[in-house]
């Protein structure tokens, strides 16, 4: 069972919440949900759309049809009437004169009197959403029971008064589709084990926190806020102190300096941020302070296209600052590795005592995805921390920065008795002490690029999703795993064998481990959400891998799953020769941040 | 047995011009630590880049020395990191009031339990000479060959106006004084800010020692309540007023305010860095179900 909704409105008329509970009703019956929003740098004006996946068989990607469509305003019949497949069925508020649009004729269609049933069930305005839910659902026949569960722990604690209208308002919404038409399926629940349903930066900040992290700062800056909000929402609970400074300069030396006191910190921001932010990674690089920033991309450069999504940030990533110094840039692909990976950056931060960059991107980070529970084995591990010490002999400093084999020196933390240490954005001795000394600064850089053998260890080679023994492989890093893993499903269905090799891990890239995946692979197709195939670039750098094919895709949308496998399809027709460049634009050209240029 | 003046020095040399306002500081602030019996270990020294940065490493004490102008993110951090720490902040006038400003106008809204020592040499002493928010109208430097046509930023004026709850300014050149300044603003509960004339003996050829001896006096020896406000921000404006004849120092202004911390009841009575790191996420989680 595969079943797709979209609620369209005008922004501020609050999709992502109406999305979110919608979602909810669908994870309570052991579904898999994915919730994709769709909004313009706007707060009133612009166009908005939440589109929620259903599936009995896993769901990963936005695709470009849908089953219903919930259109809350005029635009948004006018935006994704043709999205709706035949069989479908429109369901719109009865305001809209909808006459002169042409709409498909096997598409069902239902006016939605949404005053007059909000009016009937003595509900307020405000729970109009419960009606729209509550009229989808009767759409395709899911219990109502169902979401009646949601509204009573949603607002439970606002009274039985409240949480009654609300279900009076979602049975009038059910109620009025049921007597109108008949559903366009039938669709019931598959388990009674609930899933989450988790956006991509709660999960992030949940990880986190299981991982330790006990202080957060940050500048609030889309796609990356939701961290920041869903963590201050914490703190009390979890005793974290979150801390939203000046700008993403001061965010960026608070993360360090809590890091350097001993709290495991992190902050987050997009790429406009993480450009304040290059400073303090030199400063976290030298001083060997561990500290993990998450960097959720958008469209750039600068101020770029805000509320859509890219993968154009890891170079930056990688080179942020002046100097040579080792970094961990680590892209999670999904749900549960936002939970698992954010804990991990905090580990190797602490245990190698460097940057570690957790690279998300709005499409990951912005959506809800569905899962049955995150992997809370998550060992801390805080490296060399030191806390108890020999005392030191008189006016002596403890050597932080001794040369040691595996480059990670002991690190007391302030406080305690024999570790005084200066931490310094400066070259410096054994103790932090400023030196100008060529072997003591040859040293110091050798020490810190050592790191880098041991960290390799830990570093796990790409996984391979679907058959080993592959016609053809797609390659992707971070979210791009959504759509590949779903056009993959597209080809299995098709009996056409194929599979995908995904990184997580970015930077340091091993060779050996790399090759070990990718040296078999027969015709390789390498997707990226960018422009210029950043990472298959530093896969030819670091590990001397090219594959064979690249598509890229760069107008604000992650890959459709559809659009890799008639793309890949293509090639595969042509025997795989042809042009090694492939550059997607959507099939739908629309935009929402201007309405007015379609005449709505 | 108690800590002395002599645990704070380091084995290196502190390597200042000779007769610059950099040692009579450092003692200050080493006499100011030891008399208040502070473990070494219990205190960190945040500085930024400078020579005023220098700092961190001369003393005895853990240390942080940051990016120029960062040395106030770095050294909140710290102090919501571990509220046991004592925190001193130290950097130049362009270290913070010019390259790091905006830090310096928000730490005195947040009212953080820490003290910020300003090495004001008013010149760019490390990079030799270039005019700095504080060089005064008409002095020539490299970067101003034919004299300051800006206005001189006033610290101590927008640090009572900023919501500073400790602001004093004190001089190099009377370290004893100094360090008495610096032990209040060490105790005082809330963010302090001792603004320093340091004279800057090579590249700062207008405020000499001899320069700030003529014009400096003290503020209780005038009877200077520091709890009036109005009398305190008129002091402020003295020197710019009376064209420099007269340069209070001491105390301006003092107030009593909860500080950042008090307000944060995850770390009330236990600083965050002794927290414990298991946590039980399955109340968060339901949420999501
Ligand atoms: C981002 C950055 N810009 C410029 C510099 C160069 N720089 C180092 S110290 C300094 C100014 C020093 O003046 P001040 O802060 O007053 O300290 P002083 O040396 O006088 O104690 C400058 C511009 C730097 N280190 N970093
Ligand atoms: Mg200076």
């Amino acid at each position: 069972m595969k079943l797709t909704f979209r609620i369209g409105a005008q922004a501020g008329a609050g999709v992502m919440v109406t999305g979110r509970v919608l979602g909810r009703c669908f994870t309570r019956g052991g579904y898999s949900v994915l919730g994709y929003p769709e909004y313009p740098s706007l707060v009133r004006g612009g166009h908005n759309v939440f589109q929620i996946r259903v599936s009995d068989n896993g769901v990963s990607s936005p695709i470009t049809k849908c089953d219903v469509l919930l259109a809350l305003n005029k635009d948004a019949v006018f935006y994704h009437k043709d999205a709706v497949v035949d069989g479908g069925i429109i369901i719109y508020d009865e305001k809209i004169d909808i006459s002169e649009f042409k709409l498909g004729k096997k598409i069902e269609k239902v006016a939605l009197p949404l005053e007059k049933l909000l009016k009937d069930a003595g509900a307020t305005q405000r729970m109009a959403n419960a009606v729209q839910i509550g009229a989808a659902l009767a759409a395709i026949d899911y219990p109502i029971e169902i979401f009646e569960g949601v509204l009573k722990d949603e607002f439970g604690r606002k009274g039985e008064e409240i949480v009654k209208k609300n279900i009076a308002a979602a049975r009038a919404g059910y109620d009025f589709v049921k007597s109108k038409t008949k559903p366009i399926k039938s669709v019931k629940p598959v388990s009674k084990k609930r899933k989450m349903l988790v956006g991509g930066n709660e999960a992030l900040a949940l990880g986190a926190i299981k991982g330790g992290l006990k202080f957060y700062a940050a500048y609030p800056m889309t796609p990356a806020s939701s961290i920041l909000h869903y963590l201050f929402a914490k703190e009390r609970e979890f005793n974290i102190v979150v801390k939203q400074t000046e700008d993403e300069i001061a965010a960026m030396h608070y993360a360090i300096g809590a890091n350097y006191t001993g709290v495991r910190a992190a902050t987050g921001t997009s790429g406009g941020g993480f450009a304040l932010m290059t400073e303090a990674m030199g400063l976290a690089g030298l001083s060997e302070t561990p500290v993990t920033v998450f960097l959720v991309q958008r469209v750039g450069p600068s101020t770029g296209i805000p509320t859509w999504t890219e993968q154009g940030d890891i170079r930056f990533a990688l080179h942020a600052s002046q100097g040579d110094f080792l970094r961990c840039v680590i892209a999670p692909g999904d749900i549960n590795e936002c939970f698992s990976l954010s804990a991990e950056a905090l580990n190797i931060a602490d245990k190698y005592q460097i940057p570690s960059i957790v690279v998300s991107d709005k499409f990951l980070s912005e959506s809800l995805f569905s899962t049955e529970g995150f992997d809370e084995n998550i060992k801390i591990d805080r490296g060399k921390i030191v806390t108890k010490l020999p005392k030191l002999p008189p006016n002596t400093r403890f050597e932080r920065y001794k040369l040691t084999k595996d480059g990670v020196s002991p690190r007391p933390l302030p406080g305690t008795p024999g570790g005084l240490y200066v931490a310094t954005s400066y070259e410096h001795d054994e103790t932090g002490f400023s030196t100008e000394s060529f072997s003591m600064r040859k040293a110091q850089v050798d020490k810190r690029a050592s790191k880098q053998e041991y960290l390799l260890k830990d570093i796990p080679a790409p996984k391979v999703y679907g058959d080993k023994n592959a016609e053809f492989t797609i390659v992707a890093w971070g979210s791009m795993k959504l759509p590949a893993l779903e056009a993959l499903h597209r080809f299995k269905q098709d009996k056409i064998s194929a599979n995908l090799v995904h990184f997580t891990y970015l930077y340091p890239l091993d060779e050996k481990k790399v090759k070990s995946v990718l040296g078999k692979a027969k015709h390789t197709i390498m997707i990226e959400n960018n422009s210029t195939g950043q990472f298959a670039g530093m896969l030819k750098q670091y590990v001397n891998w090219e594959p064979d094919f690249l598509m890229l895709k760069y107008t604000g949308r992650p890959f459709y799953a559809e659009e890799i496998f008639e793309e890949v399809s293509k090639l595969k027709k042509a025997g795989f020769k042809g042009k090694k460049e492939i550059r997607v634009l959507d099939k739908e050209d629309l935009e929402y941040y201007n309405p007015q240029r379609y005449g709505l | 047995m108690a800590v002395t003046i002599k645990d704070f020095d380091v084995k290196e040399k502190m390597q200042w011009c000779p007769g610059c306002g950099n040692f009579g500081l450092i003692t200050a602030l080493k006499g100011a630590l030891a008399d208040l019996g502070k473990d070494q270990s219990e205190v960190v020294v945040v500085t930024g880049i400078g020579c005023s940065g220098k700092t961190s490493h001369y003393i005895n004490t853990y240390g942080f020395e940051s990016l120029h102008g960062r040395t106030l993110p770095v050294a909140s951090a710290v102090k919501l990191a571990n509220t046991d720490l004592t925190v001193i902040a130290e950097g130049g006038d362009g270290d913070g009031y010019g390259i790091g400003i905006q830090h310096f106008i928000h730490i005195m809204r947040r009212n953080y339990d820490l003290t910020y020592l300003v090495h004001n040499n008013e010149i760019y002493g490390l990079t030799t000479g270039q005019a700095s928010p504080t060089s005064l109208l008409g002095m020539k430097t490299k970067t101003t060959p034919w004299g300051v046509i800006e206005t001189p930023f006033n610290p101590i004026l927008s640090a009572i106006n900023g919501g500073a709850t400790y602001v004093a300014r004190g001089f190099a050149g009377e370290p004893a004084h100094l360090k008495e300044l610096i032990k209040g603003a060490i105790e005082h509960k809330g963010f302090s800010l001792v603004d320093i004339f340091q004279p800057c003996v090579t590249f700062n050829k207008l405020n000499t020692y001899e320069w700030f001896r003529e014009r400096v006096y003290k503020l209780e020896d005038m009877g200077h309540k520091p709890t009036d406000k109005k009398a305190a921000l008129e002091k402020a404006e003295e020197d710019t007023k009376t064209d420099y004849k007269k340069c209070p120092i001491g105390l301006f202004y003092k107030e009593e305010k909860p500080t950042y911390e008090d307000l944060l009841p995850q770390i009330k009575g236990k600083p965050l860095v002794k927290h414990g790191l298991k946590i039980d996420l399955s109340k968060a989680y339901e949420e999501f179900m």
